[in-house]
Parts: C-alpha cells; structure tokens; sequence
C-alpha cells in the first residue's frame, strides 16, 4: 500500500525508502500515511536550496590534465575586481565576453583566453588567507552529463563538473582531496572575511537620465543633485533603510519607520543634499505606521538601482567595493529596519529577495562575519549566529536595537565553524608547555575543534608558555575561511558550456555564491611546454670529446644568493634582467605602411618588469637601429622620408631589425624557466653566457652552472674546463645507464687538458699530436698526412704499437721491447 | 607608388593618384610571456617495483627501448625514485 502511496512522489528514492521504513513501523492507515507523505514532501522542499543559488564561498580544487579539471556552469556567478570595482557576473558572461574581445586559442576541447587586461579574483591561499589575485586566463568547454551538487551546513551550494577535486584540511594543510573520495560529513572552505579596496564615492549620473551639468544633475523639474555623492555612513544607513522598508515613486523616495529617531537620521540625509521632504501617516496595515518621502528624481532613480519593491530589492554592484563606513551604515541600517531581529540569540534576517540576502552574506565577510543561509517557506534568511553575533553587535551595531544586540552570548556550541584536521598538533602544543592533556585530548580523538574552543585553550596555553605548535593553530585559527561541513551530495544534469578561471599560485578563484575553485591546469602545461630541450647520449658525448665551441643546445643552471633564492618574485626578477628581450616583449608594433612609420607602442608594467623606461628604450634603439626616434604621448614613432631610395624597403628593413634587436638581458640567453628544487628557485636557461650571468646581480655564482666547456675553460681556467668535462661525460653516461668508472674519463680528461688548453680528442687534438707519421696517416685522412709529413720532411722512428704492427714487426712492448746485439768473437 | 602628401605618387613616372584608403597597418602585438615557474614535480614516467643496485630503494621509473637488432630484446631502463641513478636491463 504504502509503495502505491509514494510511487508518484516527487522525492529521492533514499527518502522515499526512510518514510516507507516508518511507516511501517507505525502500521499507519492511509489517510495517516498520506498525511505524512504531504508533509515530508513539503518539509523537504522547504529546506532545499535551489540550484544555482547564491550561497556562501565554498572552496574546491582541481588537478592534472585539462579534462578533469573543475569547471563551473554558465549560471554561476563570480566576484572579480576590473579597474578596482567589484563586479559579480555570471561567469559565462564574463568568459563568453572576454572570449569574443580577445584572442583565444583551442587545446583540445578547450577554449582558453589569456587575458591581456586586468581582472582579479579572490583566491585562496596555502595559509588560509584570501587575497585578491590576477586572473591569467579563461577557460571553457561544452560538457553533457551531470553535475556534482554540494550543499554545505551553512547552506551553501556548489555546482561543478565532476571530475575534480576539491580541497580539505589535512593536517593542518590545504590538500587536494579528490571530488569521488569526498562525502557526506567532509568539510570544505568556505570564505568568511573578503579583502577589499575601496571607493569612497559614487558617479549618481549613470543611474539617471537627468542632464549633468557641472557637477550636479538636473533633472527638468525638481532639484538638482550632486553629480557624485560621498559614500559614508550616513548614506550607507540611508540606503539600508531603504532596502528595508523602502520604495521609489517617480519623483520621491518613501521610507516607512515608526521610529522617531531613524526617521530623523533619513531626514538629516535628505537635507544633507538640499531637498524636500515630509512625513506621511499610513493607516492601511494593521497598524499606523509613519513614512518619510524625500521629493528627488535624481535620488530615486540611484536608489532604484537597489531594486523597488520587496521581491526584487538587492545591492547594487558600486556597493561591494565601497568603503567599509557605508557598508556597515547600510549593514545597520537595513538591520535597523522592520522585519530583522535578534530573536534566540541569534540575528536573522529575512527578505523575499534572494539575491538581497546573498548580497547581504557577502557584505558581511567584510567585516569577517559569517551567517548561515536557510529558506523559510517563500522567504530567504540569513541566520548569524553566536560569536559572529557579537562580532556583528560591535562592528555593525544598531540605533534601535542595541539592547538586543548586548544580550547576545557567544557560548553556544558552533558546530559550523570547526577546524577539522590538525593531527597533534594541539597535544605536543599542551605537552610542551604543560597544559593539562586531559582538557585537550578529546579533540585530538575526534580531530576537530570549534574555533572559540580553540582561541580559549591557545590563550590558556601561551600563559604558560611558548610551543612552535602554536604558529601553527595560530594559523588556523587566522584563517579568512570556515570549513563547512557537507551535508549532501547528488548530481543535476547540464548541457552547455562550462567555465574556468586561472590564477597564478594558488589556483583558486571565489565565485559570488562563493565558490573558491582551484585549478591547476597551467602547471599541466609547463609540464611539456616549459622543458628545456638538452641534447643528451651518444651525440652529447661526441660534442664533449670533440671540444665543440658551442654545444647543440647551451643551457645553464643559475642558482642564487640565499636572499634571492627563496623568494618567488625576487627569483622572476632575476629571471628577467637575465632573459634576452625584445620590442615586441615589450610593446606592440604597427606599422604605417602609407604613412611610412613605425609606431612602438610600450606596455608601462611590462617596461617596468624588464627595468627599463621609456627614456632608455628611444636612447637604446637610436643606438642601435641608427634611425632617428620622435616620442609621441608615451609612443615611439620611427619616420622614413618618402625622399629616400626605396623607402618601403628601408620602411620594412627597420621593422625586420627592430623585432630582432635584443634591448635587454643577455643576448645569448632566449629563454629562462624557473624551478623549485627544495626550498629553493632555480634558474634554467635556454642558451649560455656565462661571463655575463656571473656579473648579474642575484646571481650566486659559485653555484651556477653552463653545459659549454668551451665557456667555462674562457672564464674559470682549464682545471675548471677539466672538472667540467669530467662531470658532463659522467652524466650522459648515467642518463643512459651506463656505469662507466670515473677513472676512465679522468684519464680522458687529462689528456684533453693536460697542455693547459683544451685538446679534442681526435685529428685536431690528441690523435692529431701523435709524434709517429705512420701512427696518424692509419687513423684518418691517410694521404693528407702522408704528404704533409714528406713535404716536412719528418722521420717516423718506429717506435710506436701502430706503426710497427704497420710495417710487420713486433711492438717495442714486453719481448719486443729487448734488443740483442751479437758481437762474434774474432 | 608611394605616398605623397596625402597622394600616391608613381617613382618612375610621376603619375599621381587621389588615395582613398590612408591607412595600411602591420599590427605585431606584444607577446606577453611571463617566466614559467615549476613548483611541484610532475611525474611523467610509469613506475614499477624493482630494487634500485645503488641505494636499496624498492621503486622505480622504468622505460625500454630496442636498442640493437630487432631479433634481440629491447632493453629495460630504470630510473630510482629515491636516488634518481639509472640503470639497466638487458636480455
């Protein structure tokens, strides 16, 4: 019976099969039955969050090839930072956009744009700090099939395509884990205080209509308005009132408050600006309630960006990079309104708006305030808990509800914000200091601890004394994310594109609903694009032996000063006063075909990179084009004279030497990767000069290393040239297996290096030298041997292996080597 | 024909022509590279358990390749993960 009850229901089968169980269990009738069925349905409904839905930040990483890459659905937004504005879009939009307006090319089924503008994401760091990081570039491609949904205990919701991974906390490390090995119970990263620069006013002309004129704006009747307003607290409040119980008529904006002292803040706003307003009493509800119009076209139209009615009120984008004094003014005063309230001490708010109430979650990781989002019937809520409560109570505050706000305490026990995972640390950090274990062990059983628990036993802990475990704790309790619990996992089907950021270092982006992705996918392609090419085996030890003066592929290994090794930019610097430079590295090129010339258009931060201006760059290329340059608002124009003998082609032979004139760093050295060996950045390059290198600033360099002998026995000596040979032959040798005794290329060595120069074994060296005519005709070039000994006239003296095997006698070596003279007696 | 004062003008001839399109531009956009930094190492070989003759260690990259005639079998290389000294195998 029960079975035909929920065949039609529209539930997962697991929750179908949970109520069939119960049912049973009770022998309920059908009438009971049906009942209880209804009421499931719409208590499920009621607490799930839809797809798509903007929710908190929740972290997740991918790794490896392009294909298992996390990738995120059209509809996703993201929150990046252009031209210091905060924007949320749909990352679709934004990729879709960026993919039309630059170039981009395909690798595989991917599209990729590096992005030559920029554009910054909130990203994720190894310490649990979130930063803003240039995006490099992005990504899409088309996937059909499901999409992994994640829904956290705060509420929050990712969707991805799955196979990726995401990150976790393992031992007090942000480690990938892979998406399949995650479940329920896991915790993941979701970000709860957002960095942020700020603007202190708004430009009100791009939300009207109204004529500017100086710096007001006019509109045809009514007042004129300030063409930019400043955004502090008053008119952050204003605005939050506004969002709370506020609507805008054509030509004024109505504020309802029934009280008397929020009511004058709002008129102290509207006089601030010079306008009009008045007081309405309104007895159509339930009870009397008081409204404040303030008569401006202009002021209506800005706070119309905010949305007009109940349903569709959210924050508008100018708002998430204001400055932190408009934020919290509007914070309070959208709490200060009708509808929000302390109530069991926690805040909630409510909003038949989602996107308001998304919008209000993200502006409170401004102030490090977290809130857990929950949908009550057809209303949004956001729920801020305990100690983020407090912190609420004293960042934001209330003009009318403060009483509420003190009573607040922060003792509730936070089963969201939990650090998970940090091994032993806290018992070593109890043991060495000598903090009673038994307080601490039990943490360490079940391997997670609520971050007020932890703050308080730390403190207890740095009384008694110092542990280095405490950095570590100190971290974690530091950190700028919550680790969220999963409470559910299941798939939702897609078809279309999907998207993709890569930022540089960590990896990890931040979407709106608050996703943090990671995505490794440009280590992937170092891993075959950034390999140097060396020449290795059987030729490699042709070119040693042979002396050649330029090995086939000259490559060195450049290690720094110890101040320069460890750091990652300080390592890139170097790289880029090392690396040979172009124009074209630093600039764009047009060339004016009809106009006759050639228009050098310099990239300021690109310039700066390579340690150059614009000043030495002209002096530079005048130097070494020997063409004169004229400087043209930041652009270099070269001019050819249309009077000169074949213009067009000295036009073209200019732009020909101008792309191959090297303008910076070492000539010889084209192209420079960087690798992590240990804790230390290593300098690869693409060809040699080592002369040059040593004299670079940073360079350590009685560690840096060229594959060119040749170089080293000009620099270092030829006791430096002999070591050189000695560890480059033993290496090819190695590289391929072989176990050839040093001793045997020591000799090798030695005799190649043993008159002070550098000698090849061969004609021109060692063989070359042999004292004996017949000895050197018998191993190559026969007859031109031959005739340069009989034109000099030499004598061979037989006293070698080959040439008296040669002319048939035995070797002057052991036997052969005694000689008998007979003398008969007479 | 080359541009004079605003005219195509014939460098034989002198025969001179209203130009219509002023403009003919070779674009060459700045490349934009930055040095490629590689943290962690990515690991491209298959491994395998075999006991390294040089430090005792239990694991190994391993490749082959024929290095001689095609009657004979290749040779199998192994490169240790601990020590990073190849070696090989014949037969």
């Amino acid at each position: 019976m029960y079975d035909e009850l929920l065949k039609d229901v529209p539930l997962p089968k697991h929750v179908k099969d949970n109520i069939k169980k119960k049912l049973e269990e009770i022998k309920a009738d059908e009438e009971t039955a049906k009942k209880i069925i209804e009421r499931c349905v719409e208590v499920y409904y009621r607490n799930l969050v839809e797809p798509g839905e903007a929710v908190g930040i929740v972290a997740a990483q991918s790794i490896g090839e392009p294909a298992t890459q996390m990738s995120l659905p059209y509809d996703e937004r993201v929150v990046i930072l252009e031209n210091d504005r905060v924007r949320v879009v749909e990352i679709g939009k934004f990729v879709d956009n960026c993919l039309e307006k630059f170039e981009f090319k395909t690798v595989g089924i991917h599209e990729i744009c590096d992005l030559p503008i920029d554009v910054y994401a909130l990203s994720l760091d190894r310490d649990e700090k979130v930063r803003w990081k240039r995006i490099r570039s992005v990504v899409r491609h088309r996937f059909k099939g499901k999409l992994i949904r994640i829904r956290t205990r705060s509420g929050r919701v990712v969707r991805a395509t799955p196979f990726h991974s995401f990150v976790v906390r393992r031992n007090n490390e942000i480690v990938p884990i892979e998406g399949r090995m995650l479940k329920v119970g896991d915790r993941i990263p979701v970000v709860r205080f957002t960095p942020l620069n700020c603007i202190s006013k708004v430009d009100v002309s791009q939300f009207t209509d109204c004529k500017v004129v100086g710096n007001y704006v006019t509109p045809t009747n009514g007042k004129r308005f300030p063409k930019e307003i400043e955004l502090d607290f008053e008119a952050g409040y204003f605005f939050g009132m506004y969002l709370a119980d506020g609507y805008s008529a054509k030509y004024f904006v109505s504020i309802a408050n029934n009280s008397r002292e929020i009511r004058e803040v709002i008129k102290r706003f509207a006089e601030r600006f010079g306008l009009n307003y008045a007081e309405y009493v309104n007895r159509n509800g339930f009870s009397e309630s008081v409204d404040v119009r303030i008569y401006s076209k202009v002021l209506s139209d800005l706070a119309r960006s905010f949305g007009n009615n109940a349903k569709d009120k959210r924050i508008p984008e100018f708002v998430y990079s204001a400055n932190k004094e408009f934020v919290r003014g509007l914070l309070r005063g959208y709490f200060d309104g009708n509808g929000n309230s302390v109530e069991r001490k926690a805040i909630r708010f409510y909003s038949s708006s989602k996107e308001l109430i998304d919008g209000i979650a993200f502006l409170l990781t401004r102030f490090g305030i977290f809130g857990v989002k929950k949908k009550m019937g057809g209303q949004y809520g956001l729920i801020i808990y305990g100690k983020y409560a407090k912190k609420f109570a004293e960042e934001i505050g209330s003009f009318v509800k403060a009483d509420k706000l003190e009573k607040i305490e922060v003792n509730r026990a936070d089963i969201i914000d939990v650090i998970p995972s940090f091994g032993k640390t806290l018992t070593e950090c109890a043991k060495k200091v000598g903090y009673p274990l038994y307080l601490v062990r039990k943490f360490e059983r079940k391997q997670k601890i609520g971050r007020v628990t932890l703050e308080k036993h730390l403190n207890a802990m740095k009384r008694l004394g110092y542990a280095e475990e405490m950095e570590v704790l100190e971290r974690a309790l530091d950190s700028d994310v919550v680790w969220d619990e999963i409470v559910e996992i299941d798939y939702v089907d897609y078809d279309g594109y999907v998207y993709d950021f890569s930022v540089p270092d960590s990896e990890t982006f931040t979407t709106f609903e608050g996703i943090v992705t990671h995505n490794t996918m440009r280590t992937f392609h170092y891993a075959g694009v950034a390999e140097i090419n060396v020449t290795l085996g059987l030729p490699r030890l042709i070119e040693i032996l042979d002396v050649r003066k330029k090995p086939s592929t000259p490559m060195m290994t450049i290690r720094l000063l110890p101040e320069y090794a460890k750091d990652k930019e300080k390592a890139k610097e170097v790289a880029r006063r090392i690396e040979a430079t172009h124009v074209t590295d630093v600039a764009d090129i047009s060339v004016d075909i009809y106009g006759l010339k050639i228009v050098i258009k310099p990239d300021d931060k690109a310039l700066k990179e390579k340690g150059l201006t614009l000043e030495n760059l002209k002096k530079t290329l005048e130097k070494k084009l020997k063409v004169e340059i004229e400087e043209e608002n930041g652009n270099l124009v070269i001019q050819v004279s249309p009077d000169v003998d074949k213009p067009y082609k000295t036009l073209m032979d200019i732009f020909d030497r101008l792309k191959r004139e090297v303008i910076a760093g070492i000539k010889e050295i084209k192209r420079v990767i960087i690798r992590k060996e240990g804790d230390e950045y290593v300098l690869y390059t693409e060809g040699s000069n080592l002369k040059k290198v040593m004299k670079v600033k940073g360079v350590d360099y009685t560690r840096t290393l060229t594959n060119d002998i040749y170089e080293i026995y000009e620099v270092l000596g030829i006791e430096a040239a002999r070591s050189a040979i000695i560890k480059e032959a033993k290496e090819t040798l190695e590289e391929q297996g072989l176990d050839v005794d040093v001793r045997h290329i020591m000799l090798v060595a030695d005799v190649m290096t043993a008159d002070g120069y550098l000698k090849q074994i061969g004609r021109h060296g060692v063989a070359g030298g042999k004292q004996s005519i017949l000895a050197r005709a018998a191993f190559e070039v026969t007859v031109n041997v031959l005739l340069d000994a009989a034109v000099r006239g030499e004598v061979d003296y037989l006293k070698g292996i080959t040439e008296n095997i040669i002319v048939g006698q035995p070797i002057r070596l052991g036997t052969g080597d005694v000689e008998l003279v007979y003398k008969p007696k007479r | 024909m080359i541009m004079k004062g605003g005219k195509f003008v014939c460098r034989k001839c002198g025969y001179e022509e209203e130009s219509e399109k002023r403009e003919f531009v070779i674009e060459s956009k700045r490349s934009g590279n930055d040095i490629p930094v590689i943290e962690e190492k990515v690991e491209t070989l298959p491994k395998t358990k075999v006991v390294c003759p040089y430090c005792g260690n239990t694991e190994a990259y391993w490749w082959i390749r024929q290095m001689r005639a095609a009657d004979e079998p290749e040779t199998r290389f192994y490169r240790c993960t601990k020590c990073g000294k190849t070696w090989r195998e014949y037969a």
